[in-house]
């Protein structure tokens, strides 16, 4: 059993999932702890955005259970806990990103406070994009979109952050720019974080634990632990070892 | 630019000079020229009673377009709600609307409510739902599932998300629906008001053309003309260019 950061936030119990007659999650099981960076690690296609989906209770599960906080995930309640970034922004092209950031709240509350004001503004800032407030989505490059999304996500301050490839797409630099600027807000937000990616390299980058998902119907291959410390260094030579015992798992085949 | 004024400057003048020849030509009360019929508007102008009329067919005009809408918008939204919506709306609702004529319509609302304000202003509504039903249900069915699946981890509210996503992505829909209407409910509502009502710009269009005052008929078929164009030019495209770039990606 993994050495535990905190309180567990998250358990997922059998999670079975299936469309029509194709399998795509076989009895997947794992918890998530209080502050936990954990990355879901899988072949493309495998299944792993289905498993966000159905926290995020975008899909229906077939069989198994959900908990957050103890609770069974029934009630709407959980929402205000989590926020979703997706791998594609999902910006609403006719409203500025400070108004679609306003939009997690508009959402979620109804209506948005003058206090409220100051805290949009505080998440454009924590993305570095302060002074693109008044910028329609159409005028930002991918990553700052990318950018404007995550803090729609985290203006609601969420205790859960669940992020479905959110760098898929984006070129080397602007992706370990976003890397670095995700783990600095999960750190100093002291949010519980589930990462989904085919990356090797990115999960144990990011990182506490890594769930090592097979490819379909989808099993929990292994949980991996990272006892990197933070910050981590993408040359370390242990990601290197790491990423080739990964790889080794799924027979070298390209996780791509 | 400059060149632009100045065609349209000759087009019109060409215009006017051909209707004051033709009309000089001919010499016939039943073909006033140009100048009679801006004598007449600038008279009808100078009545607070020409201005009573135009702003009742105006308010008509407003009212049955926004029942219309209101009705229209409905039906064309609530298939995505229901199957059982999109059965009686795609083969009930819209055929209907579609294909009655106007006039029938007219002729139906006065047998019902007589000469009355309800006439031209149902006839207007019956007479906009197609285009509004057509343009939203379009609008409907290009929907972004993805921004409305977002929306979705924010809140179970979906009232909350028709308001705040989907009705914002169905404005271009509406709007364009809008612009047609008002033209369409501009050619009912004349007619509505020659048929079915006891003032109005059609009304006066119907008295003037019983006491043979053709160039009040031409005055008043000016009037709708300017409306058209002011709202058309000065409204819609005002509104077209201010606020709806935002949905111009």
């Amino acid at each position: 059993m993994e050495e535990v950061k905190g309180k567990e936030v998250l358990r997922i119990e059998g999670l079975h999932k299936r469309f029509g007659a194709l399998v795509v999650l076989d009895d997947v099981s794992f918890d998530i702890c209080q502050g936990e960076f954990i990355c879901a690690l899988g072949p493309s296609g495998c299944g792993k955005t289905t498993i966000l989906r159905i926290i995020a209770q975008l899909a229906h599960l077939d069989e198994g259970r959900i908990f957050i906080h103890g609770n069974e995930l029934i009630t709407e309640g959980y929402l205000d806990d989590l926020s979703v970034v997706f791998q594609e922004p999902r910006l609403l092209y006719w409203r500025t990103v400070e108004e679609n950031v306003k939009l997690a709240l508009e959402l979620k509350r109804g209506r948005v406070s003058d206090r409220d004001e100051a805290v949009v503004k505080k998440a454009l800032s924590m993305v570095g994009l302060s002074d693109f407030g008044d910028a329609f989505p159409h005028e930002l490059s991918g990553g700052m979109k990318q950018r404007a999304a995550l803090a729609r996500a985290l203006v609601t301050e969420p205790s859960i952050l669940l992020m479905d490839e959110p760098l898929t797409g984006l070129d080397l630099r602007t992706r370990e720019d976003l890397q670095d600027e995700i783990l600095r807000i999960w750190k100093e937000r002291d949010m519980t974080a589930i990462f989904v990616t085919h990356d090797p390299q990115e999960a144990i980058y990011m990182a506490d634990r890594i769930i090592v998902l097979s490819d379909r119907p989808t099993k929990v291959k292994e949980v991996l632990k990272v006892s990197l410390n933070r910050p981590r260094n993408r040359d370390d030579q242990r990601i290197k070892e790491l990423e080739k015992y990964i790889r080794a798992l799924f027979g070298y085949k390209k996780l791509e | 630019m400059r060149a632009k004024i100045f065609y349209s400057v000759f087009a019109i003048s060409a215009f006017l000079v051909l209707w004051f020849v033709i009309s000089g030509y001919y010499n016939s009360p039943l073909f006033p020229g140009p100048i009679e019929t801006v004598y007449a508007f600038f008279s009808i102008l100078a009545t607070q009673d020409g201005w009573y009329q135009i702003g009742v067919t105006c308010y008509r005009v407003f009212v049955g377009t926004l029942f219309g809408s209101c009705v229209g918008a409905l039906c064309g939204i609530l298939p995505r709600y229901s199957k059982m919506a999109e059965y009686t709306v795609k083969s009930v609702v819209y055929p209907l609307f579609e294909s009655i004529p106007s006039l029938c319509w007219v002729l139906i609302f006065v047998v019902w409510f007589g000469l009355s304000e309800m006439t031209p202003i149902l006839a207007i509504t019956a007479a906009v739902i197609p285009f509004f039903i057509i343009n939203i249900w379009e609008g409907v069915k290009e929907l972004d599932e993805s921004l409305i699946e977002m929306a979705h981890t924010c809140t179970r509210n979906r009232l909350r998300i028709l308001q705040k996503v989907i009705m914002p992505m169905l404005y271009p829909y509406a709007f364009s629906a809008f612009k047609t209407s008002f033209e369409v409910a501009w050619k009912v509502v004349i007619l509505g008001e020659v048929f079915g009502a006891a003032c109005g710009i059609g009304y006066m269009l119907w008295i003037s053309y019983e006491v043979y005052a053709i160039e009040y008929v031409f005055a008043w078929t000016l009037c709708c003309a300017i409306i058209i164009i002011v709202f058309d030019y000065g409204g819609f495209n005002y509104i077209d260019r201010r606020y709806m770039r935002r949905w111009k990606r």
